[in-house]
């Protein structure tokens, strides 16, 4: 794929944490994706995949230690001052805990007007912020409420208003729906596939949870220990996945059908995630992975095209 | 099957600053031996509430103030102190959705799984008490469980914890297990692992489960009987086939709409319109009514009790006195052919609280 089509680049990225002994967590090692403009891909994988922190490069919340995070050509991993505040402009994030985000001490009105005060558009806070109530779906009487007064919803709302309010081109959401009930999160996962319509925009959606996915993203990247293991449409991903991990992964949803659960058999992994201060030598899987051979703990699996991109050594076939 | 837990129309309320919140009201259920039983709702709903009344844990501001909770006939509200704590992790025992605020974090977990034994059996000694936790750890699948019960919470990952948590509160061999959100702070992977081991518990124990959760489909897999609350009332219970597949119920139809599953289309969620109520102003009425599409002029006037849903529908009744059965009316007993039988039809096992749960069927 050529980067003209591409709103987002990320190339190789890596991201290292000094570890309290004195040694390195590999949180990321060496990612890379692009999106298309209006285009939406979903980032799944457990804890400790690095998928949050990916997030949080993307917004350069977390400094990359290497590699390149381009937005529409600009280098955003090496960006400073004016042209980072400009780049930040275009990528923005809505976090999974609505309330922890929101200063309680500000109405729901000044959260939204805050980004555009701190933009230098102040002269446009009286039309936009209405503009915004609105496509969020919140109503004006909303306006004047504090996060205490107003449901995980509501606020989940207003933190996606206030991340829309500079017409960004990228929209990272991290786990956006993770900390609402069920009969909540269907009305924002609802709004946000109508706000990327409208407003086509690209989204980086970032989940564990694998039963929102097909209602959201276009193409899935499935992170394991800081790794992308697989990549591919998430329609082709759902039918046929081809790492032994997505495979796992893909089974272990409980899904909400007794006759289906009482029939079904779930691959449960054995063991656990190892750290990631000391990832397994060859393939970061092979220590919990059913097929793992000699070759897995030796040569480390390359992202390769086999239908769509897998890093494994035995595939599973398409 | 007798029961061994019975909820007996259990009322909690939480005193605040104006009128009291009315948290649990009115929530009868019943837990048999070896049964798995899920108490299903969302934030508010009371659920938890209702679990920790069953455990005797609630504390001021909160009270019972009605009903009673009966552990294999004998009542708990009002019990001692002392005598609660006697039943507490020998006879019932609980766990909870986040391990690492349930453990100590100053005490090595294998001393805690020993503790929790000796608590309750002050005839163990020491030594042994440690060598029957290293067992419990490894019972319950923790690998390398005698370099681990040396381990403190902190340096164990969040299912590990899980299984600490479950070894404790296994340690006595309790009758009932009260599992509150169990899986919900975990990983997918490892939830797979501990609703297996949940399962397997109860099929080799015959250990009677009481499954506090959100999650539909951890009780599509490991529940016999769900009970759904809203607003503090359980508004449908049945077998987990009739909740899942022929609920009688707007809300739990609202909410089985509204869960995201694996499979299904894009644009396919319909969400449920509306907040739940605040505990302290409950809507007149049926409390779902405020979010319901059926609502009718009923619902916002009286509160729909919960009663057994009608399996038969009741227009075909005259149909079946004069011709054939169509195929699909189950057959009927011999009195309800000689006379006409209010009950006729009804499921006992299948309860809703609707007025309009038979334009459901």
């Amino acid at each position: 794929m050529t980067t003209t089509d591409a709103i987002l680049d990320v190339v190789d990225v890596v991201k290292e944490f000094p570890a309290r002994d004195g040694g390195v967590v590999h949180a990321v090692d060496g990612v890379s994706f692009t999106l298309r403009h209006g285009e939406t891909l979903a980032i799944v994988g457990e804890s400790g995949c690095g998928k949050s922190t990916v997030a949080r490069m993307l917004v350069r919340l977390v400094e990359p230690t290497a590699g390149a995070i381009r937005v529409d050509g600009d280098d955003i991993a090496h960006a400073s001052g004016r042209g980072l505040r400009a780049l930040r402009h275009r990528v923005q994030i809505v976090f999974q805990d609505p309330f922890a985000a929101l200063d309680p001490r500000r109405t729901a009105r000044a959260a939204v007007a805050e980004p555009l005060q701190i933009a230098g558009r102040r002269g446009d806070v009286a039309r936009r912020v209405p503009e915004l109530f609105e496509l969020v779906g919140l109503g004006p009487e909303h306006a004047s409420r504090y996060p205490h007064e107003l449901s995980g919803g509501q606020r989940q709302r207003v933190n996606i208003a206030r991340a829309l309010a500079l017409d960004p081109e990228v929209l990272v959401l991290d786990e956006p729906v993770s900390a609402l009930d069920v009969s909540i999160q269907a009305q924002i996962l609802n709004l946000l596939a109508d706000l990327q319509a409208r407003l086509d925009l690209a989204m980086i959606f970032i989940t564990h949870d694998l039963s929102v996915v097909e209602h959201m993203a276009d193409r899935v990247a499935v992170m394991y220990l800081g790794k992308i293991v697989e990549t591919a449409p998430t329609r082709e991903l759902f039918a046929a996945p081809s790492h032994p991990y997505t495979k796992a992964l893909l089974s272990a949803v409980p899904a909400p059908d007794p006759v289906g659960e009482r029939g079904r058999q779930r691959i449960v992994l054995a063991g656990e995630l190892p750290s990631a201060q000391d990832p397994p030598s060859g393939c970061r899987f092979r220590t919990r992975c059913w097929k793992a051979a000699d070759r897995c703990g030796q040569e480390e699996p390359a992202l390769l095209e086999r239908g769509h991109a897998v890093a494994c050594h035995f595939p599973e076939p398409g | 099957m007798t029961a061994l837990l019975e909820i007996d129309d259990l009322h909690v309320e939480f005193a605040g600053a104006g009128a009291p919140a009315r948290v649990v009201d009115g929530v009868s259920l019943s837990l048999a031996a070896g049964e798995t039983v899920a108490v299903v709702g969302e934030s508010g709903s009371g659920k938890t509430v209702t679990a920790l009344a069953v455990m005797g844990l609630i504390d001021p501001p909160g009270r019972i103030v009605g009903g009673d909770v009966r552990f294999d006939g004998r009542s708990l509200v009002g019990l001692a102190d002392r005598e609660y704590r006697e039943l507490r992790g020998r006879e019932l025992a609980m766990v909870f959705q986040d391990p690492m605020t349930s453990l100590n974090p100053v005490q090595r977990v294998g001393d805690q799984v020993a503790e929790a034994i000796t608590v309750h059996q002050p005839d163990v000694a020491v030594g042994a008490a440690g060598l029957r936790a290293i067992e419990l750890l490894e019972s319950v699948g923790v690998a390398d469980p005698v370099g681990r019960s040396g381990a403190y919470p902190h340096q164990l990952s969040g299912g590990i914890r899980q299984r600490v948590m479950l070894a404790m509160a296994l340690a006595n061999r309790p009758r009932v297990l009260i599992a509150d959100e169990p899986t919900t702070a975990l990983d997918v992977t490892t939830q797979a692992q501990i609703l297996e081991l949940l399962a397997n518990l109860r099929r080799e124990v015959g250990l009677a489960l009481l499954l506090v959760t959100h999650d539909l489909g951890v009780v599509a897999g490991l529940a016999d009987r769900v009970a759904v609350m809203y607003a503090g009332r359980i508004v449908e219970e049945g077998s987990v086939d009739d909740i899942f597949s022929a609920s009688r119920h707007p809300y739990t139809r609202a909410l089985l709409a509204a869960t995201p599953r694996i499979g299904s289309k894009r644009g396919s969620l319909v969400p449920v319109p509306g907040v739940p109520p605040n505990p302290a102003a409950l809507p007149h009425g049926c409390r779902f009514h405020p979010r319901c599409a059926l609502a009718i002029d009923a619902c916002r006037i009286e509160v729909p009790e919960l009663e057994p849903v009608r399996s038969v529908p009741p227009a075909s009744v005259p149909a079946r006195a004069s011709g054939p059965a169509p195929a699909a009316v189950p057959p009927r007993t011999a009195s309800s052919e000689t006379a006409p039988d209010p009950d006729h039809g009804l499921d006992p096992g299948h309860r809703s609280a609707c007025f309009r749960a038979d334009d459901l069927s």
